[in-house]
């Protein structure tokens, strides 16, 4: 009789452990899957692609530096004309100091790891950060290098995951997405640097029939 | 007080019997579809803390008071009628500041565009002294920044210190290492019993337009449960909506001081409250251990209330100092000061 209830006291425990190793490995596999399924946050171009990149992007700067000599940047007022009158002429003086930019000719080299690491951050999503990406993105083509980033042209959301892939920029430029073209924008003046076309992969085809979200937002601009 | 899990139509329900069950489901539909402010649908919070009170803000003597208004800058008329039911709001609850959760001024940004979509809608507010404290929408230039009205300092991200809370404005149209090292770091930094973020994207949300911003929650997230960030406003869904509390977060969704996106909330387990119906905004106190809101569509109504306490941590960090003769602490009711 006490070995009989040794022996279910056993056999329980060995469930109770078969249990646990079950539920374990399903934790496991599910946190697996859910570690493959995030983007993945490794550089997107190699040590010497991105110091080539940050240095024609200082090059840029310095330019804007001697213009702004000239048109000193806007600063912070309660003054909204202010603001606009300084950007505007400081846009044109940059203009006046690069008048025929090239596009692509601050990626460079490197536009080619610009679009694979575009790629594989999209291709890392889950399907609903797919959509939730995509049903966001502006899908006009992208204004020219020396255009003014368009005041009407929602700003949407950069990937975060995607942003901690590319070489860092300083306060002044960041990187912006309209529809598949990755720009580099002059925030301090409104200013188009360089448009790197393609540089995602084309939307689905559900992302395709959805509603601009530029038309959205002027349908609703009284 | 009463408990949000114990009203409603699941009570009705659940104490009928098996004869009327037809007839209390009906009864729960209709209460459901019925817009009362305070007792509909159950929390299912991972913590049983938030109560919900008839109404809610108290004007205590110090008490931080401020106002909540997101997606507004259209310009047109729901706008100024918001503007104006705020104003009034404001004579009743004399708020020192307003949040601005994004979409600060939509389309065009001339100077004209300052005026008729911020200036003027807001000029009662503004000649009262109320102050503004704006976080950057996806509508937003980023030279909005260095818009003195708008107080954020010439920066894209910031933080300011009202009384015993500390805000964190975040610009989530653009979070990179940068960013998310510099909240890390400030809010680390900060001691204030209350810390609350506000953003444009909503990490949790209900919105059948936008939904919620899932890459957003997986960066931001950790870093506001590590440091202890209580509440989280956010806009962009133009609608009102209350999330139960995610690892200890309130997130509260207020988008519709100026753009309304009728019927769009799709009601999901998270939702507390939700209110499409009409364009709203929210009234906040802060007071000592409580935070006290009130959610206020155009017409007057008080769609939502409710009170939030402090969290138990800083309840016990509180509790110690007083036990240790410090004195009255900053968030002892009655006691923060401006």
């Amino acid at each position: 009789m006490v070995h009989g209830r040794a022996r279910a006291k056993v056999s329980a425990r060995a469930a109770a452990t078969a249990r646990r190793l079950a539920y374990g490995a399903l934790a496991l596999a599910t946190l697996a899957g859910v570690a493959l399924a995030q983007p993945v946050a490794e550089p997107a171009l190699s040590e010497a692609q991105a110091r080539a990149f940050q240095q024609r992007v200082e090059a840029y700067r310095a330019l804007r530096a001697r213009a702004e000599r000239r048109e000193p940047a806007p600063e912070e007022t309660s003054e909204p004309a202010e603001i606009a009158g300084r950007e505007a002429r400081l846009r044109q003086a940059i203009r006046a100091a690069r008048p025929s930019p090239r596009a692509g000719e601050v990626f460079g080299d490197a536009a080619a790891a610009f679009r694979a690491a575009g790629r594989r951050n999209f291709a890392a999503r889950t399907p609903a950060e797919r959509t939730e990406w995509e049903k966001q993105l502006p899908r006009r083509a992208p204004p020219q290098p020396n255009g003014d980033y368009p005041a009407t042209l929602p700003l949407a959301t950069f990937p975060p995951t995607l942003l901690a892939s590319l070489p860092p920029l300083p306060e002044d430029v960041e990187y912006r997405l309209v529809g598949r073209a990755l720009l580099l924008r002059d925030v301090t003046a409104n200013l188009v640097i360089d448009v790197l076309p393609d540089a995602l992969p084309a939307p689905t085809p559900a992302a395709a029939a959805r509603p601009d979200p530029e038309e959205q937002r002027s349908e609703a601009a009284p | 007080m009463t408990s949000a899990g114990a009203c409603g139509p699941a009570r009705a329900a659940r104490s009928t019997s098996r004869r009327a069950r037809p007839l209390a489901l009906l009864l729960a539909l209709a209460l459901a579809l019925l817009p009362l402010p305070a007792c509909r649908g159950a929390a299912r919070a991972d913590e049983p803390l938030l109560d919900r009170i008839a109404s809610e803000l108290r004007l205590t003597e110090g008490a931080v008071r401020f106002a909540v208004i997101g997606d507004a800058g259209t310009g047109g008329r729901a706008q100024y009628e918001v503007a104006g039911r705020l104003a009034e709001a404001h004579r009743r609850f004399p708020f020192e500041f307003v949040l601005m959760l994004g979409d600060n001024l939509y389309g065009l940004e001339r100077p004209s565009d300052y005026a008729r979509k911020f200036e003027q809608p807001y000029a009662p507010l503004l000649e009262q002294g109320v102050t503004f404290h704006a976080a950057l929408g996806n509508h937003d230039n980023v030279s909005q920044r260095l818009y003195e009205p708008f107080h954020m300092g010439g920066e894209r991200y910031h933080h300011f210190r009202k009384g015993n809370a500390r805000f964190f404005a975040l610009d989530s149209n653009y979070v990179d290492p940068a960013q998310l090292a510099w909240l890390e770091r400030e809010l680390a930094a900060a001691d204030e019993p209350w810390k609350i973020c506000f953003f444009h994207h909503p990490l949790y949300s209900s919105g059948d337009r936008h939904g919620p911003s899932l890459e957003l929650r997986r960066v931001l997230e950790p870093i506001l449960v590590r440091h202890g960030v209580r509440v989280v406003f956010a806009g962009h869904e133009h609608f009102y909506e209350r999330i139960a509390p995610q690892h200890g977060v309130h997130h509260f969704i207020s988008g519709a001081a100026g753009k309304l996106r009728r019927g769009d909330i799709r009601k999901s387990g998270i939702t507390v409250r939700g209110f499409d119906r009409d364009y709203s905004f929210m009234l906040v106190e802060i007071d000592g251990d409580a935070l006290r809101f009130e959610a206020v569509a155009r017409s007057g109504t008080i769609v939502d209330a409710g009170v939030i306490p402090v969290r138990e941590e800083e309840r016990q960090d509180r509790d110690a100092e007083m036990a240790s003769g410090g004195g009255a602490p900053a968030g002892a009711p009655g006691a923060a000061a401006r």
